[in-house]
């Protein structure tokens, strides 16, 4: 093994560790429920399975953000649906043996990287050129991040081959806390180090959008009984 | 154990949750009223956020838990303390809000831990506790003059009855054609109502609570709804929408416990008076009407429909919409209590709902609530662009004929 290896290895360990305890802190703060905040009495309603197939579409077609902006819609909608299959391809790399259905995914889950690519770009067009009202820095760092780590991660599959043995050693590597030496590569040091860097920018609340998304649902059923008789 | 300057103490756990998901994507800014007639990005929904963020880091975040709390920048105090004031707390950025933010019960609850550290509230807010604790009002009127100047005298008022009338304190001082338009409708309907006498019906807690300041709340709450119980009463009708929101969103949390009656919109009252023929048209009208949703009524407690009914109910209207209706009305610009501070945001505002209705040609904008109606009158005037402004009951009494107008 080589040095760069153990020390990029480490620095994803920092990177993954200060996002867990960003979340950690975070839950901790969620869980310091007042007792003060005398506001929210309206009875709720229990989320029925019946209302499942709307649930799903609020969460997984992202429907108040279509509702709100289609066109972003489309850039947003399509990035999640290929950010997550571009992760799912990537399992294969760390697990042994990966099963045989990682491998059967792999064209489409390479078709889902060019879409990664675009969507990413199609966002950062449109709020560049369309949506101007309002610009957030961070925002666009995250994803101008994100289409470097896509860009790097299209020219290793198509241009600039890198030794799959080798990437597989090293990823095998951080999964099962033995670093392993680099891949000598690099536009694979380049993908793996702006991932790391990547990581350490996530912001620790990314998981409460789906929170908060379900619970404007519910709001928007509840209002219905605020001044209404529910309907026998 | 949190510590007493902390800035999530008293927000419930959803709120802190809504605080971090904010993805700062601006869509919001599309529909906020304060950025369509002051375009600064700065005291924009995102931005308030962003800056309560920042907060939060300092008095809660992991290294103040480790190394202690950090010093907060006094000029982000301020500036967050203006933003989260000149906005009209009307909920159309959280109605837009692509992850769901329910701001229109959030910016309430920031309002208030800027009033616990002694920033807020703004200019003539600052005195409405006292005011209210003096005249049990807060525009400082005697409450010899909150029902004498309009109360028409042939309506007669129950001493009990299962229906009462909260006229509400903008109505009376400042929409008094509104208020009348209700007791008329009420008187009309021929159903025996109950109000309380004037030195009873205080402020319902409204303006204190949109502006943080809920010392007062659960005093003020507990004297009405024990006063209205003791008068035998089941539905509390009621046509302002900032009273009828607090009524039914919170009046139960500062009651302790269930109200011992129902809240009802005027709208909702008219409706089901004329379906029963209690009421019914006597005149017909060949308008063009339309008709603007107050926030509180519509994204507030989703009575959407019953004004609109009531409207569509008069021989020979033509009812038309705004652009922007329904969940996703526009403020007129009285919200917030904002209107008495950041007075040039609500005129500007009110005029884009006096165009909108113009270029719809519209004969006239019906509103529906006393807010509204002061405000769109005052924007009116000195604007190039007229039209006639009528409450919804003020027109539904005339149609009716209730023998005094």
């Amino acid at each position: 093994m080589n040095l760069t290896g153990i020390i990029l290895t480490s620095a994803l360990y920092i990177a993954l560790l200060f996002f867990i305890g960003g979340v950690i802190g975070r839950l901790i703060i969620y869980s310091e429920v007042s007792t003060a905040n005398g506001t929210h009495s309206l009875k709720r309603r229990p989320l029925f399975f019946s209302r499942m197939s709307s649930i799903f579409s609020e969460l997984f077609l992202l429907k108040r953000l279509m509702k709100a902006n289609p066109l972003l819609w489309v850039g947003e909608w399509l990035f999640h649906i290929s950010f997550a299959f571009v992760l799912l391809r990537h399992l294969r790399y760390f697990i042994e043996p990966a099963p045989a259905w990682l491998f059967d995914f792999d064209v489409f889950g390479i078709i889902s990287g060019f879409m990664l690519f675009s969507s990413l770009v199609f966002i950062l067009a449109v709020k560049m050129f369309i949506e101007r009202a309002y610009f957030s820095s961070y925002n666009f760092s995250l994803l101008a991040l994100l289409v470097f780590i896509s860009v790097t991660g299209l020219l290793m599959n198509m241009i600039l081959k890198t030794d799959l043995v080798e990437i597989k050693f090293f990823a095998m590597g951080i999964a099962t806390f033995t670093p392993q030496s680099l891949p000598v590569s690099s536009i694979f040091f380049t993908h793996f180090f702006s991932f790391i860097i990547f990581i350490l920018l996530l912001p620790s609340h990314i998981f409460t959008a789906p929170i908060t998304i379900l619970e404007a649902f519910r709001r928007d059923e509840d209002i219905k009984t605020i001044m209404h008789d529910e309907k026998k | 154990m949190k510590k007493n300057n902390s800035f999530t103490k008293d927000l419930s756990a959803q709120q802190r949750i809504e605080i971090d998901a904010c993805t700062q994507c601006g869509e919001c800014l599309k529909c906020c009223p304060v950025q369509e007639v002051t375009g600064k990005p700065k005291i924009s929904p995102p931005e308030k956020m962003r800056m309560f963020r920042e907060f939060i880091k300092a008095t809660d975040g992991m290294k103040s838990r480790l190394f202690g709390q950090s010093e907060i920048d006094k000029e982000l105090l301020e500036d967050f303390t203006k933003a989260v004031y000149e906005c009209t707390v009307c909920g159309a950025c959280g109605e837009a809000c692509t992850v769901g933010i329910h701001t229109q019960r959030l910016w309430p609850m920031l309002r208030r831990e800027m009033v616990k550290r002694g920033l807020g509230p703004l200019g003539v807010q600052t005195k409405m506790q006292e005011v209210i604790t003096n005249t049990g009002n807060p525009y400082n009127k005697p409450a010899s003059e909150r029902f004498s100047p309009w109360f028409p005298a042939h309506v007669s008022v129950e001493e009990k009855a299962e229906i009462a009338y909260y006229a509400g304190c903008t109505g009376v001082y400042e929409a008094q054609p509104m208020v009348k338009g209700d007791v008329l409708i009420l008187g009309a309907s021929g159903v025996p109502f109950t109000m309380l006498p004037p030195e009873d019906e205080v402020c319902c807690g409204f303006p204190l609570f949109i502006t943080g300041q809920h010392d007062m709340l659960e005093g003020l709450v507990k004297r009405l709804v024990d006063a209205y119980a003791v008068r035998g009463v089941k539905t509390l009708v009621c046509s302002c929408p900032c009273c009828v929101n607090i009524m039914a969103r919170d009046w139960p949390a500062f009651y302790g416990k269930e109200l011992p009656f129902k809240i009802r919109h005027i709208s909702q009252f008219t409706i089901d008076a004329l379906n029963s023929g209690a009421l019914r048209f006597k005149r017909e009208l060949n308008e063009r009407l339309i008709y603007h949703d107050p926030c509180y009524l519509s994204r507030g407690v989703g009575v959407i429909e019953e004004p609109r009914s009531v409207l569509r109910s008069i021989p020979g209207v033509e009812l038309v919409e705004f652009e922007r209706h329904g969940m996703d009305s526009r403020c007129c610009g009285s919200g917030g209590a904002a209107r008495k501070v950041f007075h040039d945001n609500a005129i500007a505002m009110g005029r884009l709902a006096i165009d909108e209705a113009v270029a719809k040609k519209a004969d006239r904008l019906i509103l529906a609530c006393p807010a509204c109606y002061a405000k769109v009158n005052e924007a009116m005037s000195d604007h190039d662009k007229k039209i006639k402004i009528t409450d919804i009951m003020e027109l539904a009494a005339e149609m009716i004929d209730c023998g005094e107008r």
